[in-house]
């Protein structure tokens, strides 16, 4: 018994063909092979084929392995967590307009079609996300994270949405200079001030899992936002299309192109895309559309 | 003349079914919280919608209010989803009830959503995502405003309430005659302006807001103050029929 009780889907296959042809279109175009064909034409598109060839995957594999996936069985949450991500992502790159962190470059010049590429590559993220976390589930990675309880007080969680609401709302309005230190602040609070709201109406919750002493949600959602966060940044490379990370903090120790200290924060990213998916969700169904 | 005025008083047809599906006349027979909702539930979207127009109009107008004056906008905003998550609560008013009342909520949400754009745009008022953002913060009140409407023409229906109901429908179709069109066409002219002169958005935005007179905006004000004044009426039905309940003799010495 090996746990993988479920044949391999063909989307899954499809999903890894995909993958394998644009990085070979990457590696053409880095190494100037076949000098006629116009490379960066196709790795403009590699960030979001990329990506959706890896949410293929790794929904065919935790099928294998549990014989129910979001692809087979779960599409109508698969459609919510696109929509939401591209919503939650524009409202960080509003973030990004006022305190610089990243900024795109080679952008298509026509603007239907790259509003269109934005909404493609934004939809990715949350699944990815979730998939990823999914995945680590399924095959038990931290399954026993345990820590002493922690009892939540109607204090303390109403603490953490004033910290919440500080975080969100007032590096905005720090010197302009400042701003792109702040960052952190603005990757840590969305959870800090929704979270609490989830636990008071049990939807699904760190902090119920804390006051459990149960960590093993926390640590596979670090885990899917560390793994993620490489692959973003792996992708993002040798793309043709890409962003670059312009916020001024640890610009020397790098990761790829991102700057090391920067990585940290997919972590607490992971963390922040549960909460605010399931509080947003929850004022239109109160089932569990994620299953981690 | 009185024959015109009774045939438009009729409220919509397609609402009265919902009063003989519940069987409640003009009482509204609810469980006890559902009326605590429903009270509070105007109540907030009174005071979230006078409070958000306010502090929008303001914004808009008045650059250099200082940054802190945003949270009230903010304030405004999360009141006027507050009361329309009590609204959607009434589980007990029937299919048509909880489907306009979860569109008001997802409008309101929207609401919550486009006003941080507004709080970060003012950070940066010349930036185009933004201020098209700030776009989306007026197109989403004005469609709550017209929701909200609609969310009172069941009300009204359910509670036999012809003026009410004709209220209702007048002010809605003022909103989207005197808000939403207009809102639109300012918004294509903006854009279109912006694009043929190839400048941005802001300057557009102040040339427009230069040009428009005293008149013109309380013409543009005025469906924003009816439908909050029939925000009021509902809460103060409700809180009647809540009377009605411990005093029955008071409401009719009241009722006209």
């Amino acid at each position: 018994m090996n746990g993988y009780r479920h044949r391999f889907p063909r989307y899954g296959t499809l999903g890894l063909i995909i993958l394998l042809l644009m990085e070979t279109a990457v590696f053409c175009s880095q190494t100037d092979a076949f000098p006629e064909v116009a490379w960066w034409q196709i790795t403009t598109w590699a960030t979001p084929v990329c990506w959706w060839a890896y949410i293929l995957i790794v929904d065919a594999w935790i099928y294998r392995r549990k014989g129910a996936s979001l692809l087979t069985d779960r599409r109508g949450s698969l459609v919510i967590q696109c929509i939401l991500s591209i919503v939650f992502w524009c409202l960080f790159e509003a973030y990004n307009r006022v305190m610089p962190g990243w900024r795109y470059v080679h952008l298509e010049q026509n603007l239907s079609v790259r509003l269109l590429g934005y909404a493609i590559a934004f939809a990715t993220i949350m699944p990815a996300l979730f998939l990823t976390c999914e995945f680590l589930q399924s095959h038990e990675f931290f399954g026993r994270a345990w820590r002493p309880k922690i009892r939540w007080g109607r204090g303390a969680l109403v603490t953490s949405v004033v910290v919440g609401a500080v975080f969100v709302l007032v590096p905005p309005l720090m010197p302009p200079q400042t701003r792109g230190y702040l960052w952190a602040f603005v990757w840590m609070g969305w959870f800090f001030l929704l979270e609490p709201f989830n636990y008071w109406r049990g939807l699904p919750s760190i902090y119920r899992d804390w006051q459990y002493g149960d960590l093993s949600r926390t640590l596979q959602l670090f885990g899917a936002g560390a793994v993620c966060g490489l692959l973003w940044e792996f992708w993002n490379m040798w793309a043709y299309t890409k962003w670059v990370y312009i916020f001024p903090l640890g610009q020397n120790a790098r990761y790829f192109q991102m700057p090391l200290v920067g990585f940290l924060g997919f972590l607490p990213f992971a963390l922040e895309y549960f909460t605010m998916f399931h509080f947003v969700a929850s004022f239109f169904t109160r089932d569990d559309k994620l299953g981690i | 003349m009185s024959d015109t005025i009774d045939a438009t008083a009729q409220p919509a047809t397609r609402l009265e079914p919902v009063a003989a599906l519940h069987g409640v006349g003009a009482n509204l027979r609810v469980p006890a919280r559902d009326y605590v909702r429903l009270g509070q539930g105007f109540y907030f979207v009174f005071w979230g919608l006078l409070v958000t127009v306010l502090m929008g109009s303001q914004l808009l107008i008045l650059s250099e209010i200082p940054p802190f004056a945003e949270l009230f906008l903010g304030l405004g905003v999360l009141a006027t989803t507050v009361g329309s998550w009590r609204l959607y609560q009434v589980r007990s008013l029937g299919a048509l009830w909880h489907h306009r009342t979860r569109t008001a909520l997802a409008l309101a949400g929207l609401m919550v959503y486009f006003c941080l754009f507004v709080y970060l745009w003012r950070c940066v008022p010349d930036n185009n995502y933004l201020l098209t953002n700030v776009f989306a913060f007026g197109a989403a009140g004005i469609l709550y405003i017209i929701a909200f409407n609609r969310v009172v023409a069941v009300l009204a229906a359910i509670l036999s309430r012809k003026d009410m109901a004709l209220e209702s429908r007048v002010f809605g179709t003022g909103n989207i005659g005197l808000l939403l069109l207009p809102f639109a066409g300012i918004i294509a002219y903006i854009v279109v302006s912006a694009v043929l002169r190839k400048g941005n958005l802001l300057s557009e935005v102040r040339f427009v807001l230069g040009r428009a007179n005293l008149l013109v905006i309380i013409v543009l004000l005025l469906p924003f103050s009816l439908t909050l004044s029939l925000a009021w009426s509902c809460k103060d039905a409700v809180l009647r029929q809540l009377s009605n309940l411990d005093h029955p003799e008071d409401y009719e010495a009241d009722s006209p």
